[in-house]
């Protein structure tokens, strides 16, 4: 009896004295950053929240989380402080001044794991890309400070973030990292292990005030105090001629360097998956299209448009096509197995002109054994990498969702009898002088 | 009646009488028994009212959505801050920190933009003047702000004004009202959705303005400027490559 008592009271006080989201009973430090950075590269993976059971076994407990680019990168950081009972504290992000930390006790009444979902979601509806300069700093470029745990942010421009899931022995950072949530959307995150553009990364500001490019979390003692005054901070990635930054940064960072095979297998697998994602982008506003006929408003056009993804195909594109250039130019392509030259030719026939004449010069591709990433885009309807390339450059393929799958995929030329009726946003078409 | 009164209280003394004949002195443990018994009756009736009913109460507020900007909707403040509020301790604590903060202004100023220090600017504010009026402005963008407001009841608002991430859009804004909780950590409102920054800033009186922006001068350069109620907070301003950075006065350019 005495001893029921004495567990029944220990267990009242503990649930009443509960006062945060979790308690932290640990501190940052180099070797608690060690082990966030090694937690990031072995368990953060796109099926982090869409998994609904862990390999042991028990059930996921942040299974079903929806989040955009700025969530998910403060998710990264949020779930292994609660893991390690360590501090997650940010700026505040609607009063200067002020700071967030899971020290909230607005969820006490609940569930640990409730707890920890609610402090998401608030966070989710609190944070942005725009209040990640406040928590992060820009950083110098090696393999010290540029590492798993850190994160990669675009200017206000483009407002996009990935997490650094791991820098590749070859230099190469592999970004895991989520875009924009629409109706359908999964849970799933998404993936790369390529560079995205640096000319969108740091577009209309390649400055530290642009806040874009590599950084790295704050420690608390320094949010709310200027971004300078942070150890480590550092304007180097500034000072880089943009058109050499991904040369230079990727040298910088390599242990060993990748092959020409390696390197053109890597970026053809990077643009296939741009392919084969824009499948069920589209999908997703055809089906939509299907039940409704009348024109969009905006935030439903915004939901269903493909500007800013095909954007990033065509940039994937552009970097694969540098890519084959320099090494025709380096060794004349003596280190590139002839199966990869066959793929690579069919998709760039003229790739000693430039990128406008190639278009103009490229005919129907069809598929054959130089074929790369061979997808059905519309029910019963091929094309492989190099068709999809053809009609993305020449203009052809549609972003906007008022059209239906023939125009979206460039089978016509749009616009449609209804895109050309109803309001559109935000259009994009390809830049081919930008080379 | 009598007899039955009488018979009680004689088996009253005889009960008296049989326990003071076997009672014993009370234990130390069952005074720490009975003592967790009501230590753990006070607490469980401490997490009743304060965690489970008065807890339901607030939850019963609660409601959050997205609103965004309708389009057209201006951004500018609609409400200049009133000068008559009473400071809360946001402003206090800035203005400390201001005076703590050291002045290397005009020597950095000085390394990074000579051209500039040589019209005899003093404070960042008369630089942000000199820069937009004598240099130019060729686009001024507003990132974020924040307003604080207080509503006739004395309740807190706030006010986040902010790029929205969730767009293809590279200039829709978004509008997010907040409440504040009881630790005064901020707490997301519904909003119906046909709101607009003037509307929500009517509701009470602006306390403290808070504007983060961009602004591409004609002549190339840069600037990324941070204004608590129209003074200058924070800035970079980059000169063709020199980046000048200043909270208050307290400047680098490295």
């Amino acid at each position: 009896m005495f001893r029921s008592l004495i567990f029944v009271g220990t267990l009242l006080a503990g649930i009443c004295a509960q006062a945060a989201v979790w308690t932290d009973v640990n501190a940052w430090s180099p070797a608690y950053e060690a082990r966030f950075a090694e937690w990031v590269r072995t368990e953060w993976r796109v099926d982090f929240f869409s998994r609904k059971y862990l390999p042991n076994g028990q059930s996921n407990p942040y299974y079903g989380m929806r989040m955009d680019c700025a969530d998910t990168v403060y998710s990264m950081r949020i779930i292994f402080a609660y893991e390690n009972r360590l501090p997650f504290v940010i700026q505040d992000p609607t009063a200067s001044g002020k700071t967030i930390s899971n020290k909230m006790s607005r969820w006490d009444s609940q569930s640990e794991n409730n707890r920890l979902r609610n402090f998401l979601w608030f966070m989710y509806e609190t944070i942005s890309t725009r209040s990640l300069p406040n928590d992060t700093y820009p950083v110098a470029i090696s393999r010290d400070t540029i590492h798993s745990g850190g994160l990669m942010l675009t200017t206000k421009k483009n407002h996009h973030s990935w997490t650094i899931k791991e820098i590749l022995p070859i230099g190469v950072p592999y970004l895991v990292y989520n875009s924009v949530v629409g109706s359908n959307s999964g849970y799933g995150l998404q993936e790369r292990q390529s560079w995205p553009n640096p000319d969108w990364v740091f577009e209309t500001d390649f400055t530290p005030a642009g806040s874009a490019g590599f950084r790295y979390w704050r420690p608390a003692a320094y949010l709310n105090r200027p971004v300078w005054e942070v150890p480590g901070y550092s304007e180097e990635q500034y000072r880089i001629p943009l058109n050499k930054w991904v040369r230079y940064v990727q040298n910088r960072l390599a242990l060993r360097q990748e092959t020409d095979n390696q390197m053109i297998t890597r970026l053809l697998k990077t643009t296939c998956e741009g392919f084969t994602g824009r499948v069920t982008a589209v999908k997703e506003g055809l089906d939509y299209l299907k039940k409704n006929s009348r024109c969009m408003d905006y935030a439903t056009y915004d939901t269903y448009s493909t500007p800013n993804r095909d954007r990033r195909v065509f940039d994937d594109f552009m970097s694969l096509r540098r890519a084959y250039r320099e090494i025709l130019h380096i060794n004349g392509g003596n280190q590139l197995s002839p199966e990869i030259i066959n793929q690579l030719n069919k998709i760039f026939p003229a790739i000693n002109q430039s990128a406008a004449a190639e278009t103009q010069r490229m005919g129907v591709s069809g598929a054959n054994s130089a074929s790369v990433c061979v997808t059905e885009y519309l029910p019963g309807k091929t094309m492989d990498l190099a068709e999809f390339k053809r009609r993305l450059f020449a203009g052809l393929i549609s972003n906007n969702p008022h059209d239906d799958g023939a125009y979206r995929w460039g089978e016509l030329r749009g616009p449609s009898q209804r895109a050309r009726s109803c309001q559109s946003w935000d259009p994009w078409t390809p830049d081919l002088s930008a080379e | 009646m009598q007899e039955a009164a009488n018979r009680g209280i004689l088996g009253l003394r005889i009960s008296l009488q049989s326990n003071k004949g076997t009672m014993e002195p009370i234990k130390l443990r069952t005074w720490i028994t009975w003592a967790l018994i009501l230590f753990a009756l006070g607490l469980l009736a401490d997490y009743f009212f304060l965690h489970l009913l008065f807890h339901e109460k607030n939850n019963a507020k609660k409601e959050v959505i997205t609103a965004p900007v309708t389009p057209g909707a201006t951004v500018a403040p609609a409400h200049t801050p009133d000068e008559t509020f009473i400071a809360d301790n946001e402003n206090e604590a800035e203005s400390e920190a201001e005076s703590r903060s050291k002045d290397n202004f005009l020597e950095s100023l000085q390394k990074c933009a000579p051209e500039v220090a040589a019209q005899a600017i003093a404070t960042p504010e008369a630089l942000m003047e000199y820069l937009k009026k004598s240099v130019g402005v060729s686009k001024d963008e507003i990132s974020l702000e924040n307003y604080h407001l207080t509503l006739p009841d004395g309740s807190k608002r706030r006010v986040h004004v902010v790029i929205a991430d969730n767009t293809n859009s590279p200039d829709k804004k978004e509008i997010r009202l907040f409440k504040l909780d009881a630790e005064g950590y901020p707490e997301r409102l519904k909003l119906r959705g046909d709101e607009t920054l003037e509307s929500l800033l009517a509701m009470g009186t602006v306390t403290r303005h808070e504007a983060k922006s961009e602004l591409l001068l004609k002549d190339g350069s840069t600037v990324s400027l941070e204004m608590h109620d129209k003074k200058v907070f924070e800035f970079q301003y980059n000169n063709h490559g020199k980046v000048l950075s200043c909270r208050f006065k307290d400047c680098q350019c490295p």
